[in-house]
């Protein structure tokens, strides 16, 4: 019997997901744009992999290891990290759109005792309005701001998450701890 | 089986259609959660043995000939197959299931596969519809009976089990848009649904009324249809609008549904909705006999047969909002609105498979989600991770699906409810502090019905 009501062809993520390598560019490092009270003219976009490495050296130099693509419970965590100590973080890479990063960002909080939003700062001021900050504390989402540096700009709520053992890391981490 | 010469059962309200054989272990488990088992004609056919093993399903069956399907463009019938066992030469033709069933209804089906195409209202002759009914009604009757060889291997009441209802042959009603007159099929579906009334009572008798979403959304042409399915010979009516999908339904189109059923229930029919999500349960209190679905698909489903293959997708059906969702989704519904187990018996899901895996403990809700990962390397040798669901979170979510909607049926049909009051309460409790999922259907669903209740949205 043909099962076409239950089933469906994988896109996307679904399709599989490369665990190795990601992309450089040289526009990465761009500053914010909120300045003076005036915002300049933003840049295009660069691909959201993009972000991981200074992501994950800022948590390597804070003794965490990081992982790219971790699957956790039918969906992918863009960056997991962990200490030795076992304290982890999930952060959820998006270039632009706050928005969409912060719904990602909240299915992933029983994968982690803290989750992120990392923005390519460009961007990162259209988070920080007051309804932004609003939205993102509500939900004990942090929020980091990325270019060739990454910094926190909402440090995000401790949670003691539920679903620990369901995240599965690929056998090579992509940074390792220094 | 249990025989269903009976005819409809009076209570029965939930029938829960079989896709494939391999869901049989969960549906003879969870049979106290639905009445009527439904059998499509392909499944019947190629899996006759199977079926009449189910020495544990005590529930009467209904089989769909899904004659609708010789209507569709012969492709969707056919696949690639070697010519000879063993060699590696292949043809595209038409699958066994189709070749089988095509010899057992005869004309005109066995000669349109013949000449490879589609089945045209020209190709019944009035002459032969008592001939053509008679053969398709009988292969229902006795379909799943022990042959009559191994009579002796049964009680008397095992060899002759029949389904609850006998379907007369129908044809997709799609609508005539040069003429803007009626749908091509239906003097022939109504012809079918005359001749089967000579051989057989309109009590036992269901006639499908199988429509297309674009037949659906012309007043006047869904009019005539409607008036002419009020006035056939049988008393039950299988209602299927092809992928009408109930979450994503305007409210023109979900008020369409329900004075569809209305007016068919106000002439004296039973109407039965084939493929049904929680819309349809909540018309039960309109007058619909029944409501049916697959075991965690199938509330809408598109006439013609799509091509299978691809991974099963694993999702919860979500009870307050009559959705399936993904894990994730309903996860963070739980954390945003539940504090602990015992309002999430409360407020999601009380069923027994929720109580079982809960066990008192909400982090047990991820067995519902559970995946395995697996690696592949891609054709530069890079290593590839995809996931794919744990089969125990896939029979879990089903078991869940069907008793939660066996509680969903019940409680829809209790004396004190109120689907207004319910509809409001939980449109009111997703819209308040969570952006995760958007519970506008309830909103579209409880207008549809408020108009009719006389009260405003």
């Amino acid at each position: 019997m043909a099962s076409a009501g239950r089933t469906e062809r994988r896109r996307g993520r679904g399709a599989g997901l490369s665990v190795t390598g990601f992309p450089r560019t040289s526009r990465l490092d761009q500053p914010e744009r909120l300045q003076d009270g005036r915002i300049a003219a933003l840049p295009a976009p660069i691909p959201e992999l993009a972000l991981f490495p200074p992501v994950a050296d800022a948590l390597a130099s804070d003794g965490y290891t990081s992982w790219r693509e971790v699957s956790f419970l039918g969906s992918w965590i863009d960056l997991y990290a962990r200490t030795d100590t076992g304290h982890t973080i999930a952060v959820e890479l998006k270039v632009a759109d706050w928005r969409r990063a912060l719904v990602q960002a909240r299915l992933l909080r029983n994968s982690a005792h803290s989750v992120y939003v990392a923005l390519w700062a460009p961007y990162v001021h259209r988070a920080m309005t007051s309804e932004g900050q609003a939205l993102l504390a509500g939900a004990g989402i942090g929020l980091l701001s990325v270019n060739g540096r990454c910094t926190v700009k909402l440090a995000s709520a401790t949670n003691e998450p539920r679903y620990l053992e369901h995240v599965h890391l690929p056998q090579r981490p992509s940074r390792r701890a220094r | 089986m249990r025989d269903g010469m009976g005819g409809w059962p009076e209570q029965a309200r939930h029938c829960l259609r079989l896709g494939a054989m391999n869901d049989k272990a969960i549906v003879e488990s969870e049979q106290d959660s639905f009445d009527v088992l439904v059998l499509q004609a392909n499944l019947a056919i190629s899996a006759r043995k199977a079926l009449s093993s189910w020495v544990g399903m005590q529930k009467p069956f209904w089989i769909d000939p899904i004659a609708y399907t010789f209507a569709a463009a012969p492709a969707y019938l056919m696949s690639e197959q070697k010519l000879k066992r063993g060699e590696p030469e292949m043809q595209v033709t038409y699958k066994r299931t189709f070749r089988d069933l095509a010899e057992v209804y005869g004309e005109p089906f066995s000669r349109v596969l013949e000449e490879r195409r589609s089945l045209r209202p020209e190709d019944f002759d009035p002459q032969e519809d008592q001939r053509v009914v008679e053969r398709m009604l009988e292969w229902q009757r006795t379909v799943l009976s022990p042959p009559a060889e191994d009579a002796k291997f049964f009680e008397d009441e095992e060899m002759a089990l029949e389904p609850v209802l006998l379907t007369v042959p129908n044809l997709p009603l799609q609508p005539d848009v040069e003429r803007e007159e009626e749908p091509a099929w239906l003097p022939v579906n109504v012809r079918l649904v005359e001749a089967a009334a000579t051989i057989h009572d309109p009590s036992r008798l269901a006639a499908g009324l199988l429509i297309e979403e674009s037949l659906f959304d012309s007043r006047s042409q869904l009019d005539r249809v409607g008036q002419a399915y009020q006035a056939i010979p049988a008393d039950h009516i299988w209602l299927w609008v092809s992928d009408n999908n109930e979450i994503d339904m305007t409210i023109p189109r979900a008020r369409r549904l329900r004075d569809l059923v209305r007016s068919l229930v106000e002439s004296g029919k039973q109407v039965h909705q084939a493929f049904g999500g929680s819309f349809s349960t909540l018309l039960l209190r309109d007058g619909l006999t029944s409501v049916g679905h697959g075991v965690g698909y199938w509330e809408h489903k598109s006439w013609e047969p799509l091509a299978g293959g691809g991974l099963p997708t694993l999702r919860y059906f979500y009870p307050p909002l009559g959705q399936r969702l993904r894990f994730l989704d309903v996860d963070a519904l739980v954390d945003a609105l539940v504090e602990d187990t015992e309002e999430f018996h409360l407020e999601v899901c009380d069923c027994e498979v929720c109580r079982e895996t809960l066990e008192g403990n909400l982090g047990n809700f991820a067995a519902y989600g559970a995946v395995v990962v697996r690696e592949r390397r891609d054709r530069s040798g890079r290593v590839i991770e995809y996931d794919v669901p744990q089969p125990s979170a896939l029979t879990l979510s089903k078991r869940h699906y069907l008793r939660a909607k066996a509680r969903e049926v019940a409680r829809f049909l209790a004396t004190d409810f109120d689907p207004q009051v319910r509809l409001a309460y939980q449109i009111d409790r997703h819209e308040r502090g969570q952006q995760i999922v958007d519970p506008g259907h309830l909103k579209v669903w409880r207008a549809a019905l408020a108009e009719h209740a006389g009260t405003s949205a």
